[in-house]
C-alpha cells in the first residue's frame, strides 16, 4: 500500500503509521503530539507527530493548514499548547536558547530599517544574534554574496525592492551559519533568475542542515525537498517522499483536449490542475481515477498534480 | 453615504477590537464617578472658590461637558493613527483607486474619531447620571439640562480634538512623537485662550477663542454665584479645584439657559471642521505619498563616524557593541536641528541660571524623546520582531540593552547640569540622577505596557509643562528633596510592570 493511500482521509493513524514507516534514526527535530491553539481556543495546529533529518523538508498545505503557526513553534516564538519540540532530545520550551543558537528564520512577512545599508542591518541581527564583531564582519560579507547582494550592499534598505529586501531576509538567516533553517515563503517577490539561485543555495545548504521549506509554489518544493510533509486543518495529512507521492499519481493524471466552450462545464465536473488555450481547443490536465473521455490521454504526474490529488482525496482543493 | 459608512465602520471595529482601547475607555468612564465626590469627600472637581454646588441635572451636566476638556487631551491620543495605519498599511492605495472622494474620505475618518470621544463622553455622562441618583441633593432629574452642556459645550471641543488627529496624521512630521508633544501644547494654548476670553458678564458673547466653552460657563457660574450673594470677584471658578473643601459652602445650578449669541459661538466650532477638512483633502495624496510615512526611519542618512569612534571602546562586549549599534542607528537619524538643539541645551545647563539649566535638562531629552517613548517598540513598528526574538536570549538581552541605551542618553542630554550640580548642590544633582533612571525605566515599562508611545509622550509633555510653571515633575531644581523621592519611590513599580510587561510584550510583537 503506498503512503498516499495510507493518508486518505479519515486515517490519522495511518499517518503515524506512514511517519513511522520513514528513516529516524538521525533525527535532529523531533514533534510530539504538537498542538496549538489561540486565546480564542481555535485549534491551529493538533497532535502533530514528526521526526525531521538533515535534508530539505517541503512544507504543504492550503491557506490557514497551520504552516506559518508550525514553523513560529519551531523558531521558538510561540510555545505549544500540547506535546513538545524537541531539538538533539532537548524540549525547546524548557531551554529555546540551545535551538536558537543554531537557528535561522526567515519569516513570511519581515521588515527592515529602511535608514540602514544592507551591510549595517546585518550587522546589526549578526549582533543581536551573538556574533562577536570578528565573526559577524565575515559572515556579514559571505551572505551578501551568497544573496548576490555584495555589490549593493552599501546602499539603504529604503531603496531596495521587494526581491532585494526577501535577499537581506534569506542573508540574515544564514548569518550565524545555522544547522536548522526555517524558511516561510522564500521565494515571494524573487524574479525567476533569483528563484533559481535561492533553490540551488538550499540544496547547497541542506547537505548538512536541517531545512524547512514552506511554500505555495508547488515547483519549488519539487526542485529542492527531500521529504515532503502536507498540513490541513492543523493536521499532518502527508508525510515522505516527494517521489512516492508522485508515484501514487501515476495513471491518475490526464492530458485532454477540448472546445473552450466547454470548459466551464468540465471544470465543474472535473479536477482540473492546468488549462492550457491552444488553436484547437483548450488543453486540461485532469485528475481523475479514470480516463475522463477517450481522447483523454495519460501524462505523466507532476508534484503539483499529486498533491492536487492528495488534496483532492482529502476532500480539499 | 455607504461608503462613509463602511469607513467609520471598519474603524469602529479595528478599535474595539483592540481590547487595550477597551480597557482605557472603561477606565476613562470609571474614574468619571470621582469627579462627583459626595459632599464629605475632602476634595472638588469644578467649583466657585469655597463653595460647594449643589448636584442637580443642570450642575451634573455641566461637570461633564467641562470634563471635555480634558477629554479632549487625552482622547486625542486615544483617536488618533488611523489615517496613519491606512498609508502605512498600504490600506489607502486600496482605497485611493475607488471612487471615493478625498474629503468624504477625510470627512468619514473625523466623524469615525467623533464617535468614539462621543460614546466615552456618553459613557461619563450615563456615569453622572448614576452619581445624580445616588448624590443629589434633589429628586428632580431633568435629561435635557444634563445632555444641553455637553451638546454646546463638549461636543465643539471634541470635534477639533478629532479635527487635530486627522490633521495631525495627515502631515507627515507630525504623525509621530512631534505631533504627539505639539498637540499637548496646542492644547494648553487652546485653554489659555478661553482664559483670556474671559468669563465676565460685561465681555463680548460671542467667544471665537473658546474652543472649550470655558469662558461661557465662567461668565454664567460668575452670574449665578452673584445672584446667589457670591462674590465673583473674591471666588475663583476653578476646574479640577482640588482638596480643601471640606467647609464648603453650599449654592445652586438649577438650570443653564445659553444666550443665542452663545450658540453661533459654538456652532461655528462645530462646524470648523467641515471646511478645514475639504481643504486639507487637497493635499491628501500628497501626504499619503510621502515617504516620511512608509516609516519612521529618513532613508539615506549617513553614519556618525565620530559616534563609531567615541563607541568603540564598547565593542569588547557583546551586550555594549549591541547597545552600541543602536545608539548610533537611533541618533544618526537625528537631524542637524535636533543636534543644535542639543547644543544650546549643553551650554544653557552650563551658564544658566539653576532654574534654566534644569528646564534646559529637560530639553535636552525632549529632543532624544522619540528614542525615550518608543525604545521599547521598535522590533514592532519595523516589523524585525520575529527575527530578533528567535536569537539567543533576545528578550533579556535587548532588554538590558535598550536600558543601557536610554541610561547613556539620559546622562549624556544632561551631563553638563549633572558635572555643574555635582559640585554646587548634591540635592539636584541626587534628583537628576533619579530622573535619569526614572526615565528609562517609565519609557520602556509604559511601552511595553501600552504597545504604544503615546502615554510616554503625553506623560513627558505634562511633565515639561509642569516644570515650566515651576513644579517639580521633572525639573530637579524646584523641589530636588520630593523629586529625588517620588522618582526613586517610583522605581520600583516601573522595573515591576517591566518585569511583567517586557517578556509578554515580546513575545506578542514576535507571534504579530
Amino acid at each position: 500500500m503506498s503512503n498516499a493511500e495510507l493518508l486518505d482521509p479519515p486515517a490519522p493513524a495511518a499517518v503515524t503509521q506512514a511517519s513511522l514507516a520513514l528513516p529516524a534514526a538521525s533525527s535532529w527535530l523531533s514533534l510530539e503530539r504538537l498542538s496549538f491553539r489561540y486565546r480564542g481556543g481555535r485549534e491551529a495546529l493538533s497532535g502533530l507527530n514528526l521526526e525531521l533529518a538533515p535534508g530539505i523538508v517541503g512544507l504543504l498545505g492550503p491557506n490557514g493548514a497551520g504552516k506559518s503557526t508550525l514553523m513560529r513553534l519551531i523558531a521558538t516564538l510561540a510555545r505549544p499548547s500540547e506535546g513538545r519540540i524537541c531539538w538533539d532530545g532537548v524540549d525547546t520550551a524548557k531551554d529555546p536558547n540551545l535551538l536558537r543558537r543554531t537557528l535561522g528564520y526567515l519569516p513570511q512577512e519581515f521588515g527592515v530599517y529602511p535608514a540602514l545599508s544592507a551591510r549595517e542591518f546585518l550587522s546589526y541581527l549578526a549582533a543581536v544574534k551573538g556574533l562577536s564583531r570578528a565573526q559577524s564582519s565575515m559572515r556579514v560579507d559571505h551572505c551578501l554574496a551568497q544573496v548576490g547582494l555584495d555589490e549593493v550592499a552599501e546602499r539603504p534598505l529604503a531603496e531596495f525592492s521587494g526581491g532585494m529586501r526577501q535577499r537581506v531576509g534569506i542573508a540574515q538567516a544564514l548569518l550565524n551559519d545555522p544547522r536548522l533553517l526555517i524558511v516561510d515563503e522564500p521565494t515571494v517577490g524573487l524574479d525567476p533568475e533569483e528563484r533559481l539561485r535561492f533553490r540551488s543555495l538550499l540544496t547547497e545548504l541542506a547537505s548538512d542542515r536541517l531545512v524547512i521549506l514552506s511554500t505555495h509554489i508547488v515547483s519549488d518544493v519539487e526542485a529542492s525537498a527531500s521529504l515532503l510533509v502536507v498540513l490541513e486543518g492543523g493536521r499532518l495529512r502527508y508525510h515522505g517522499h516527494a517521489e512516492t507521492l508522485m508515484a501514487d499519481a501515476q495513471g491518475h493524471v490526464w492530458d485532454w483536449v477540448v472546445p473552450a466552450k466547454h470548459l466551464p462545464k468540465l471544470r465543474a465536473e472535473h479536477r482540473i490542475s492546468a488549462a492550457l488555450h491552444r488553436v484547437d481547443g483548450v488543453q486540461l490536465r485532469v485528475i481523475a481515477d479514470s480516463a475522463p473521455s477517450a481522447d483523454a490521454v495519460p501524462a505523466q504526474p507532476t508534484l503539483e498534480d499529486a498533491y492536487l490529488r492528495l488534496r483532492s482525496n482529502m476532500g480539499g482543493a | 453615504m455607504r461608503r462613509f459608512h463602511a469607513i467609520v465602520l471598519a474603524d469602529a471595529r479595528q478599535r474595539w477590537r483592540a481590547p487595550r482601547l477597551g480597557a482605557c475607555l472603561l477606565a476613562l468612564v470609571a474614574a468619571t464617578w470621582f469627579c462627583f465626590p459626595s459632599a464629605e469627600a475632602g476634595y472638588r472637581v469644578l467649583g466657585i472658590g469655597h463653595y460647594r454646588v449643589a448636584y442637580s441635572s443642570a450642575w451634573v451636566g455641566m461637570v461633564v461637558a467641562m470634563l471635555m476638556s480634558l477629554l479632549s487631551l487625552v482622547g486625542f491620543y486615544l483617536v488618533r493613527g488611523t489615517l496613519t495605519r491606512d498609508i502605512e498599511s498600504r490600506c489607502w492605495q486600496l482605497l485611493v483607486a475607488t471612487p471615493l472622494s478625498r474629503s468624504g474620505y477625510l470627512l468619514a475618518k473625523w466623524l469615525s474619531h467623533l464617535l468614539l470621544l462621543g460614546a466615552v463622553a456618553l459613557g461619563m455622562l450615563v456615569v453622572a447620571g448614576i452619581a445624580l441618583s445616588v448624590r443629589a441633593d434633589t429628586a428632580a432629574f431633568d435629561p435635557m439640562q444634563m445632555l444641553l452642556p455637553l451638546l454646546l459645550l463638549g461636543l465643539p471641543a471634541l470635534g477639533i480634538c478629532a479635527l487635530c488627529a486627522v490633521l495631525f496624521d495627515l502631515v507627515p512630521v507630525l504623525r509621530r512623537t512631534l505631533g504627539n508633544a505639539l498637540y499637548v501644547v496646542l492644547w494648553v494654548g487652546m485653554l489659555a485662550s478661553a482664559s483670556i476670553s474671559g468669563g465676565n458678564e460685561g465681555q463680548p458673547v460671542v467667544r471665537l477663542g473658546d474652543v472649550h466653552g470655558i469662558s461661557v460657563f465662567k461668565r454664567d457660574l460668575n452670574r449665578v454665584a452673584a445672584e446667589q450673594g457670591v462674590d465673583a470677584n473674591a471666588e475663583r471658578v476653578c476646574l479640577l479645584c482640588g482638596s480643601g473643601a471640606t467647609a464648603a459652602e453650599p449654592m445652586t445650578w438649577k438650570q443653564w439657559s445659553p444666550a443665542p449669541a452663545d450658540l453661533l459661538g459654538r456652532v461655528f466650532w462645530l462646524l470648523l471642521p467641515l471646511p478645514l477638512l475639504a481643504l486639507a483633502a487637497r493635499g491628501l495624496d500628497r501626504a499619503a505619498a510621502s515617504p516620511a510615512s512608509q516609516a519612521p526611519n529618513r532613508p539615506g542618512v549617513r553614519p556618525l563616524r565620530w559616534l563609531q569612534s567615541m563607541l568603540w571602546p564598547l565593542q569588547r562586549q557583546s551586550d555594549c557593541a549591541l547597545a552600541s549599534l543602536e545608539l548610533q542607528h537611533a541618533l544618526r537619524e537625528r537631524s542637524l536641528l535636533a543636534w543644535g538643539a542639543l547644543l544650546v541645551a549643553w551650554i544653557a545647563q552650563l551658564v544658566a541660571s539653576p532654574a534654566v539649566a534644569s528646564i534646559s535638562v529637560i530639553g535636552a531629552w525632549a529632543v532624544f524623546l522619540p528614542m525615550f517613548s518608543r525604545a521599547a517598540l521598535r522590533e514592532r513598528e519595523f516589523g524585525t520582531a520575529a527575527v530578533v526574538f528567535s536569537s539567543v536570549s533576545a528578550t533579556s538581552r535587548l532588554f538590558r540593552v535598550r536600558a543601557m541605551v536610554l541610561l547613556l542618553l539620559g546622562f549624556v542630554c544632561a551631563a553638563p547640569a549633572l558635572a555643574r550640580f555635582a559640585v554646587t548642590d548634591p540635592w539636584v544633582f541626587l534628583a537628576l540622577l533619579s530622573l535619569v533612571a526614572s526615565l528609562a525605566a517609565w519609557a520602556l515599562a509604559l511601552g511595553s505596557l501600552t504597545g504604544s508611545a503615546r502615554p510616554f509622550e503625553l506623560l513627558f509633555v505634562v511633565g515639561g509643562l509642569l516644570a515650566l510653571n515651576g513644579v517639580g515633575a521633572l525639573d530637579a531644581s524646584a523641589a530636588p528633596g520630593s523629586t529625588l523621592l517620588v522618582h526613586t519611590a517610583l522605581l520600583p513599580l516601573a522595573l515591576l510592570l517591566l518585569a511583567f510587561a517586557w517578556p509578554r510584550s515580546s513575545r506578542v510583537a514576535g507571534c504579530a
